[in-house]
Order: structure tokens, then sequence, then C-alpha cells
């Protein structure tokens, strides 16, 4: 795409782009103009407080997680870098802290994954500029968060001379800038106190549930009370009370009715008192509240973080604003009460809220183990079990990982940190500690199982990896059990040993809870004699360090957090940037051993090739976004690829036409025909007259994950390894004499586009013999509580009806982002299973791509009071849960059962294929 | 397949046939061979020891035949697989009609006897022929209707391409949405409308009253509504007219208002196959209960006087 067609100018959109009320095509009240990815490569050099810092004048629009955002063309968006950018660039470059930023440049609306607004103007700083070589200062302070950088723009915090640069001090104007320093700071205190006497309030709550940024800032503005005559009239009214523009029009204000009680709560009748007394008071106080979060207007500082992560972290819209001047406040839909709109109750809100205006008011009983006790009390109030090794948010915040990064050496990490306190509040029992101690061992997880948890490895401990071994549920046959024979013990059972790690790898078991993939090992881990434990103790810097504790017997700690939470850390650039680096490492090294270049070579020369290709860091790992072109068809031939994650199609095009030649994905390569391209020509696989260039397009069909192999390596290797090479000419001949015979592209393309390929367990409806009775859909819905998880109807393929339910993808798409880690795969079972602690929020119904997950309402049963009838306003807006086709948890699956006339397979995407194409073979011979 | 392998349908409905008649023959034939080696005499006599146990027999067939239904009513219990009931039901059936046959002594007896015999035979023949359509028509579905839906959601997917097929009018001609006797021409209902879409004039009248007269009746009712768009060859004369008199920017319209109509033909096929798809069985089920009624009153009634 063009530069010209992304440099939308107001014009283009019919938008006031200059005018005082402009807005931007988002709707925001900002006045900025529109970036161009040509500003990626324009650097400009701020000055902040005698530091300089070079920066791009745009940077790549990130999503909450970190990922770059692209347009429907597959590019990048541009975002203009700010003076804030600029600040943190000073972080990441080591020149100054992250609490040497939050003392310069405090935040409170700002947060690194939304739109900045500059809304609150604590980040306020003053800025000047160089012109002809003379500083000229500007006349007004501007938000940092928002305000583009210039270049020549020299930028002065409230730390003014006592932050300066030492190395720039003696040629900067020494009273100028104390001048700048005193504006910014007197500008930021005001705000500062004016915020604290109108919303700093005490929690109304019996135990913490949210950290409150507004005391923080405070705090760093030096504002301890404020003034007097800023202080909130005793007499001014609450603006909880619920709104009545027009009586006639507007719902009667009533209380919320007592929330159901939990149901591990119907056995202890002191606690269920507990449970209903403390939501009377919460419903009395704070009308507006959900059955999740806590609304308290009067702490609302406007700084529209709700809104925002409403609107662009989550797609529901469901937060605006209503009223104005002093009564403006945050709205539902049209002013509703949050239990009765149309939220989904996700606690997005809840999470990004400074101030504790949306608050916690249950916890949302995560229940990712099989182990887990029963329940997770709800009531936030209730004390928490400990049994099971859970951590509490506290105890969450005070975890810390020694970890011994390859690029940066060894470092202290505390992952839980920059999760905001209520996230952690909201998911007590989303992580759990696991310890052993000298002779012990304890299986982390086994091959083969779909993880939806990860372990954060606390820095000690051997770890010890095995493969090809039995899988967890292997028992022995009836008669061997009648001889006397037992499940084999001790190592023999974990497989082949084959290798051993220590524990200041950050994390692990990653790979297949971020991918959704089966573990590709087991792992046992054990005590490190040589290091019995870690101790954290401060350095002259002020950051803690790890060091070998004295004394002790030796013990190895290790945190399993679930997916979401994994999630949520990945919100921090730095521990995003520490996951890549151990994620990258390793997926390079699981495509190199378990791709099928080393698939059917002797054990010793697959690890002597693996080794060879290893060496040197000479692999590049690529993630590349659905759609995107890898390789294009002509251009020469220099790399090969192996696949690590996803399915990419090879296609050529003739007369403007896509014609697919095959599909490829995870473990197997492409690349190789370009590469041997003179030895295909001496077999006599290529024309003489062909060039050593690409013969087909490769593109990804899904998010893809491929490792390059740069062509000198590939030659090298070539060289070294003959068998390899000889089978990779075969295979390249073999496809080549394949795509030459012409293979059944209208298939193929049919199949790539109804995304076939990614079903492990379709559901095909042979429409030769189906009946049309649709005993499938009744059983289905029979077997679970009248909810069917399938749908008659969908897309043809050849004879087959691929109907509408779950295929277990590949790649499920339903399980990206859901905040409670819900929706996941249990032990070795393909079924995608949504838990009962789902929230209803729809994420996963809006992600899957095939329409297989339906929202429907809670069962009735478990919304019913404990004490009185449930009011009508209760009953109507029932939550709502997801759920989905589990493939009736390992059984038979009842569609398949049901079927009387044998027309109800469930396959996958590459049988299916072969089935079809049989068939179309068969109808062309008759 | 619960008959035979064959992907031919010929083939698996000829077994079919070829099935009932060597089982009925052979079992007859089998029990004729008994009788000529002095086992029973022939015609065997319903009230003798053989004749009276081909009858208890046969009464555990139907019994396990009607054990259909309640499975169907407890499909969520898992009762086995469906197929493998399927599959004992068919031949179960198949061959209780020789033993119904050798029970009765090749004759009607009594009028209850002669009514259950009757039902029997008439349960057995709805059997057939329900899953000789079996055989045939799913085939034909797939072949005569290549968008197909739910049967029973034609109606209601019918009405919405009605709806979209009057807003395409509607930006076509301008007239408003339900009123299109605001437009006028040589129709005298149809008066020129204030904001003229595409199609203009004369034709959009045309147009107009077609949409409200033929198209939209036809798209909501489909063959029940007598329209004459029911005939391929129709729809697609009046289009090709259409296209002669209306600009070319109509003509993607046009097309999406043809294919609509060809839709509608479709579900329409869809719906009559459906019906013989499954029609055998509102015979079927309501005969094979009376019979099974009037089975055990005549085993009551013959037991008490045998």
């Amino acid at each position: 795409m063009s530069e010209r067609t992304d440099a939308l100018t107001g014009s283009a959109t019919g938008r006031e782009v200059e005018s005082l009320f402009a807005r931007d095509d988002d709707d925001h009240l900002v006045r900025r103009e529109r970036e161009t990815r040509a500003r990626f490569r324009e650097m400009v050099t701020v000055v902040i407080d005698g530091f300089p810092i070079e920066v791009p004048r745009a940077v790549p629009k990130t999503d909450a997680q970190g990922n770059p955002v692209r347009d429907t063309g597959g590019e990048l968006v541009p975002r203009t870098t700010t003076i804030y950018d600029a600040a943190v660039a000073l972080v990441n470059a080591h020149v100054w802290s992250e609490s040497d930023l939050k003392h310069r440049i405090p935040v409170l609306c700002h947060q690194a994954h939304l739109s900045p607004v500059g809304m609150c103007r604590m980040c306020s700083v003053h800025i000047s500029s160089v012109k002809r070589g003379k500083l000229t200062p500007g006349r007004r302070l501007v938000p940092s968060c928002q305000h583009r950088v210039e270049r020549g723009m020299v930028v002065t915090t409230r730390a003014g001379l006592d932050g300066y640069n030492p190395a720039t001090w003696k040629a900067a104007d020494v009273e100028a800038v104390e001048r700048f320093a005193a504006e910014v700071n007197s500008s930021i205190r005001v705000v500062a106190e004016l915020l604290a006497a109108d919303h700093l309030l005490p929690d109304s709550g019996t135990v913490k549930r949210y950290e409150s940024e507004l005391t923080r800032v405070a705090r760093v503005a030096g504002v301890t009370a404020p003034r007097a005559w800023f202080a909130r009239p005793a007499e001014a009214e609450s603006r909880n009370r619920l709104h009545e523009a027009d009586p006639r029009s507007r719902r009667i204000p009533l209380p919320l009715a007592p929330t159901p009680a939990a149901p591990e709560e119907l056995e202890d009748r002191g606690a269920c008192r507990a449970w209903e007394d403390w939501n009377r008071t919460v419903d009395e106080r704070f009308p507006y509240s959900s059955r999740s979060v806590v609304v308290d207007h009067d702490k609302c500082i406007l700084c529209d973080r709700c809104v925002r992560s409403c609107n662009e972290v989550k797609p529901f819209q469901v937060l605006g604003h209503t009223g104005k001047g002093y009564e403006t406040r945050i709205s539902f839909d049209l002013d509703s009460v949050m239990g009765d709109s149309s939220c989904v109750q996700c606690a997005e809100c809840m999470v990004s809220c400074p101030t504790g205006a949306l608050s916690l008011r249950r916890r949302v009983q995560p229940r990712a183990w099989p182990d887990s006790p029963t329940a997770i009390p709800q009531n936030p109030n209730t004390p928490f079990p400990t049994e099971s090794g859970f951590l509490t948010a506290d105890e969450m915040r005070d975890v810390w990982l020694a970890y011994h990064s390859p690029k940066h050496g060894p470092r202290v990490v505390f992952p839980f940190r920059s999760i905001p306190y209520a996230y952690l509040k909201w998911n007590e029992g989303a992580v759990r500690k696991r310890e052993v101690v000298a002779g012990e061992k304890l299986v982390l997880y086994r091959e083969g199982e779909y993880g939806s948890t990860a372990f954060l490895l606390q820095g000690t401990g051997l770890f010890h990896f095995y493969v090809g071994g039995s899988r967890s549920g292997d028992r022995p046959s009836f008669f061997g059990r009648l001889f006397g024979r037992k499940p084999s013990g001790g190592e023999g059972e974990f497989g082949r040993h084959v290798a051993t790690r220590p524990g200041n790898q950050l994390v692990m078991g990653e790979m297949g809870c971020l991918t959704h993939q089966r573990r590709e090992s087991t792992v046992v881990f054990e005590a490190d004699p040589r290091v019995p434990a870690l101790e954290l103790v401060s350095a002259g810097s002020g950051w803690p360090v790890a060091r070998v504790a004295a004394g002790g017997p030796p013990r190895a700690v290790v945190y399993e957090v679930t997916r979401n939470m994994l999630d949520m850390m990945q919100r921090t650039a730095s521990f995003r940037e520490h996951l890549d680096e151990v994620y990258t490492k390793r997926a390079v090294e699981s495509s190199v051993r378990y791709g099928e270049l080393c698939a059917d070579l002797p054990a010793e020369t697959r690890e002597e090739l693996a080794a060879f290709l290893l060496a040197g860091g000479r692999l590049e790992f690529r993630r590349v976004p659905a759609g995107q072109t890898i390789v294009a068809e002509g251009e020469p031939a220099r790399d090969y690829y192996i696949i690590r994650l996803g399915t990419v199609r090879l296609f050529r095009t003739v007369s403007g036409r896509e014609r697919v030649l095959s599909m490829r994905s995870r473990g197997q390569s492409f690349g190789a025909i370009g590469l041997l391209a003179d030895d295909l020509r001496r077999w006599g696989a290529l024309p003489r007259t062909s060039r050593n260039e690409r013969v087909a397009t490769v593109a990804a069909l899904d998010p893809v994950e491929v490792v390059r192999v740069p062509g000198d390596v590939f030659h090298e290797m070539c060289r070294r390894f003959p068998a390899v090479h000889q089978a990779l000419l075969e295979d390249a001949a073999r496809r080549l004499s394949e795509t030459a015979a012409g293979g059944p592209a209208g298939v193929l393309s049919e199949y790539a586009r109804q995304g076939l390929f990614q079903g492990q367990k379709l559901l095909a409806l042979d429409l030769n013999s189906c009946t049309r009775c649709d005993e499938c859909t009744k059983a289905c819905a029979d077997s679970h509580d009248g909810h069917s998880r399938l749908l008659r109807e969908g897309l043809r393929f050849g004879d087959f009806l691929v109907a509408t339910s779950c295929r277990s993808c590949h790649k499920p798409y339903c399980m990206d982002g859901c905040p409670v880690d819900a929706i996941h795969r249990r032990e070795g079972k393909l079924g995608v299973v949504i838990e009962d602690h789902c929230i209803g929020c729809g994420l996963c119904e809006k992600n899957c791509p095939y329409g297989s997950i339906q929202m429907v309402p809670r069962d009735p049963a478990r919304s019913l009071p404990l004490l009185g009838e449930v009011p009508p306003l209760v009953a109507s807006v029932g939550p709502r849960r997801a759920v989905n086709c589990d493939l009736c948890e390992g059984e038979t699956p009842a569609c398949v059962s049901a079927c009387p006339h044998f027309a109800a397979f469930r396959i996958d995407g590459p049988a299916l294929l072969d089935e079809v194409l049989a068939r179309k073979q068969r109808a062309e011979c008759v | 397949m619960l008959i035979g392998n064959s992907s031919s349908v010929t083939n698996r409905v000829l077994t079919i046939v070829f099935a009932t008649a060597g089982i009925t023959f052979g079992v007859v034939a089998l029990a004729g061979a008994g009788a000529l080696f002095g086992l029973w005499e022939w015609p065997p006599r319903p009230w003798s020891p053989f004749g009276v146990a081909c009858g208890a027999v046969v009464g555990a067939i139907v019994f396990f035949e009607m054990a259909i239904l309640p499975r169907k009513w407890l499909r969520g219990r898992r009762l086995g697989a469906t197929v493998l009931w399927m599959q004992f039901h068919i031949w179960l059936g198949i061959v209780s009609l020789p033993i119904v046959l050798i029970h009765s002594g090749f004759g009607f007896g009594n009028p209850l006897t002669a009514i259950t015999l009757a039902l029997f035979l008439a349960v057995i023949a709805s059997g057939l022929w329900g899953h000789i359509m079996q055989q045939w028509l799913p085939r034909r579905m797939l072949a005569e209707v290549p968008n197909e839906t739910i049967a029973a959601r034609v109606d209601f997917t019918g009405s919405y391409h009605a709806g979209e097929a009057a807003r395409i009018i509607v930006e076509l001609t301008g007239a408003d949405e339900g009123h299109c006797d605001e437009i006028e021409s040589d129709h005298p209902e149809c008066p020129v409308p204030t904001n003229p879409g595409v199609v203009t004039g004369h034709t959009a009248s045309e147009l107009c009253w077609f949409a409200e007269k033929l198209l939209l009746p036809y798209l909501r009712s489909g063959r029940r509504s007598r329209s004459p768009l029911t005939a391929r060859v129709e729809v697609e004369r009046r289009f090709a007219e259409f296209r002669e008199l209306a600009p070319e920017a109509a003509h993607p319209a046009l097309r999406r208002l043809e294919t609509l109509c060809e839709l509608r033909r479709q579900w329409d096929s869809l719906v009559r196959l459906n019906y013989w798809l499954h029609n055998w069985l509102v015979i079927h089920l309501p005969l094979s209960v009376t019979m099974t009624g009037l089975m055990m009153l005549h085993a009551v009634r013959a037991l008490k006087y045998w």
C-alpha cells in the first residue's frame, strides 16, 4: 500500500482537523494529526531534563498484548511518538529507572496500551524548542502522554535541576530550568490536590480490593491533604444517586436485589449471612453496581481509562459518558445500572480504574487444574483457602523470579507487580506455588497433554526433560492387570531423558500454554543441591539481586499460572521481552529437533544435525500474521523455512487466479526447491531453462511461526549431511511431479477457503446417506442441558456438509484472550471445554471464525436467591455463559452415536480432503 | 449403509428388495423343508406348538422393534449406537415377515387376526418404502439443492429474502417500501415515485408490479403462491426482459433477485424431497403402535383360549 493512502487528512474523511473541537476518526475529542508509516524512519532527538534521546516520529501501534496492529492490507498502523514515549525510551536505554520515570512524569489517565487522551494533565511537562541555536520556551504546559515529539524539542519535567543530567548541567540555563520545573510542579500539585479533594475517599470494603493510583500520584506530587476550601462540601449530593431526567422514561431507583449465594456457601449458614450482608451494604450505597463490580461514581475522576478499555482493549463499547459539568460521570449504555446494561462483566474497566470507582465485588473462581479445591469463595471478604498452595493477591505481588537472560545477564523479575491489584484479587486462585525439598520429585507436566498453565521458575531447582514416554492415562491392559502387571513406575514411565536444565530459565510450559498445542515433553523437577535456595538482597543500585541462601535444606519453587495471568503479564513490555526471549529460543530448538527435517534420521545424526543448525544463532524466528506472504513466486531463492506453528498455502498465480498447489503445516518445511534447483535440474525434475527462484508463492493461512534457515547454512547442511540432502531432493522432486501432474486445485482452494485445514474433529455429514432426520442435533441437545452445540447447516465440501460445530482447531482462536481462562483443553483430550466459571463475556463466541460457540442463559437453578423470591428485574437480567461442543468429553460424540445412517463422522481436515478426492477420482473413473 | 455397501443407489434398492424377498422365501422354504421331514404339519396351524412358537418369536421381535421408540426418547442416555439399533430393527423386521406368514398359516383367520396381519404387512411395506426412499432421495437432494438449508426454516428464510428483495426494489425504483402503488404507469395503482431510482418510468412500474404481485409472494410462500416463477424458464425469461429494459447499473441487483428466485426454487424442491423422505413415518409409526396393541390383544385372547 502506498504511503499516500494512509496519510489520511481531515478533508479525506470530511472532518475538521485543526478546529478547536476537531475529532479524529475514532471520535476522540483530541486534535491530532493522522500518522504515516514514512515517519517510522524519521528520527528526532529530544532532550528531557538534559538527557538526549533519539526516537522515531512514529512507532507501530500495538494492542494490549504488545502485538503490532495491522490494517486490512496487512501493513503496520502508525502511532505518533509522544514525549512520554521518549521518556520510556530513556528507561529502556537504562538511563532512567522506572521509579525515576514515575517521579519525573506521574501519570494517571494514561496507560501504555490505551490511546492517549491527555485527560488528567498529571503528566504535564514544559517544552521549549531550539530555533537558530536559541532556546525558545513554550507558553503553556503540555501533557506528555499525548504531545508529539518534535525536532529540537527540550523538555523539562517536575524534577527540574534535581534530576538534571549531570553531563549537560553546565550548559543548562539553570534559572530557566528552575522556573519551568516550578511551573510544572505547581500545575501538577494543584491538579492532584483538586482530584484528591473531590475523589480520594476511603475504601468501602472490609478487605483491600484495589490500589489507588490517585493516592500514589498525590504522594508523588507532594499532596498530603488538600486545601480546606478545595474540599468537597459535606452537603454535596453523591453522584451515586440514580438520576431521573424524566421519571416517565427512566427506571424507578431500586436497590440491587440480594445477590444469589455462591454455591460453596450454601452449607455454611454463617458465611451465607455474611455474604448477604456484604451484598446488601454494597447495594444500598452503590446502586449502579453489578453482580461483579461495585460502581462508586464519587471516586471517579473521569480519566476515561474504563471507557477506552471497553472500546479499545475489549470490543464491547458499553461504557461512555453522561451528564455535564460537575454531574458528568461514566455511564453504561444510556446511563443504565451496570447489571442491567449490555455489559458482559469482563471486568476490563475495573482492572483499568485507578481510583477504585469500579472495584471488585466477587472473585472469579478460576479452576484451571483438576485438583483445585472444590470452590474458591466468590466473596472477596471470605478468607482464602490455603491448603492447595494458591496465592492471595498480596502474596502474588511479592513473588520474584531470578532469571538469567541470555542478552542482559542475571536479573530479578517481579512478574505480578505490573498487574493491577484488582485483577489479582479478582483472579485469586489462578496462581499456585509448588515446592519440592531435597529428595522429592514432582511432575510439572506430561508430554502430550494440552496445558493451559505455565510455570514460573523462582531460580533454583533442576528440571529434567523426557520424551517418548507413556501417556498419563496409560494403564496395563485387562490381561496385563490380571497377570499382575502394574503401571510402570520411576523414570521409565516418563520416557527417554533428553535434557536437564537449571531453574534460572524464567518460565516453562509457556509454549503449550501460549500456542494451545500439546506439551512436547514431560518435565520433572527436583531441588538442586548446588543451589539449595535463593534469597533477595538489595544491590547498590536499589534494584534487588538474588543470591544463594546459606543453610537450610535444598528446595525449589515453581509458580503455576493460568493463561489469562500470563496474558496479563505480557501487557508489560519488559516481561514481554523476557518471555519472548525464552520463547524464541525454545521455538527454534523445537522446530529443528521435532520437524520433518530430522524425523527419519537416526538419533545420533538427528542430534548432530540439530547441533549444527542451532550453533551460532544463525536461524531466525519469524511470526507471520494470517494472510501475509512469506515468499513470492519468481523471487530469488535465498532461505529455507521450517514451520513451527500454523499452516501455509503454496500457490501459483495463473491468469490472475490463484491455483493452490498444496498446504504445509506444523513441523513441515518449504523453500527447498529453489535452493536445490541445480540438483533438481540435473535430476530432470526441473526444466534446464529454469532459474534458482521460487516456483510458488507461500502465504500464511493463519498466524504462522517459521524458522528461517539462511541459504548458506542450508547448503552447508546439505554438504555435511548427505542423507538429509538426498531426502530433501527426493521430496522436492516428488512435489514437483505432483504439481506437474495437476492436482485437484479447485478442491484444495475450497479446502483452504473453508478453513478445513484447521479441523481436527470436523463434524462431517455425508449427504449421500444423511436423511436430514436431525437426530444428531437432538441427541446433542439431550446430552447437554437442552442446548445443542451443533447446527446442521454449514458449507458443503464435496458430498459432505461440514456442520456448524466445534472443529477442535489446530489454532483455537476461541481461547485467545479469555479474561478468566475458562476455555481450554484438558489433559490429552481434543475437546474444547468451557468451565463453569465462564463470565459470559462472549469473547470466545466472537473469536470463533466458524460460529461454533453460542451464548446461552445460565442454568436458572444457579440464579436462585438464598432468601426470598427472585425479583423480576434480576431474573430478567440473567447472566449468560458460553457453550461449545466438548466432544462429549472423550466418549463417542452424541451426534455421531445418534446418527442412524452412518452419515455423521468426526474427522480431521486432511482425512476429509482425502475422502473427497477419492470420491472425485471414483466419480471420474465411472 | 444399513443394507448393502454399494455406492450405487439402484444396487442398494435392489439389495433391499431382494433381501426381503430372499429372506421371506428362504425362511418359508426352510419351514416347508421341516414339514417335509415331518417336524410339523404343512401349512402350519397357528395353534400348533410350531405356530405358537413362531408367534412368540414374532411377538418378541415386535417388542424389540417398538423399543426403538423409548430409545429415541432417551437418546441422551447413550443406549448403544443408533446404527446398530437401526440395523437390527430393519433386519429383524424383514425376518419377522416370513415368520408371521408361517404363524398365520398363510391365512388371515378371524377379524382380529386379519386386521393385525394386514396392519403388520402395511407396517413392513411402509418401512421398506421408507428405507428405499432413504437410499434414493438424499442423493437427489444433494444434486438438486446445492444451496440446502434446514427444511423447517425454508419459509422463515424465504421471508427474510423477501425483505431483501423488497429493499432492492425500493433502491431500484425509488418507491417506498411496501408502497409500490405510488408509482404511476400503465398499471393504474402505480404512480410515479417522487424520488426516482436507477430504474425509472414504465420499467420501474413494471418492476414494481412484478415484485408486488409475483416476486415477493413467491419468495415468501414458494410454490404455494402459485406464482409462474416456480418455473425456472419463466424466471429467466422475465429477468432477461428486465435486463433489456433497465440500465446497466441495475443489472447486479436484478441478478441478485434472480438468484433469490433460484434459491427459493431449490428450497421448494428441498421441501418436496424432505416430505417424501419422511412422510412414510407418518404411516409407519401409528400403524406400528396400533398393530402392536392389536397383537397384544390377539396374544392374550389366543393364549386364553389355547
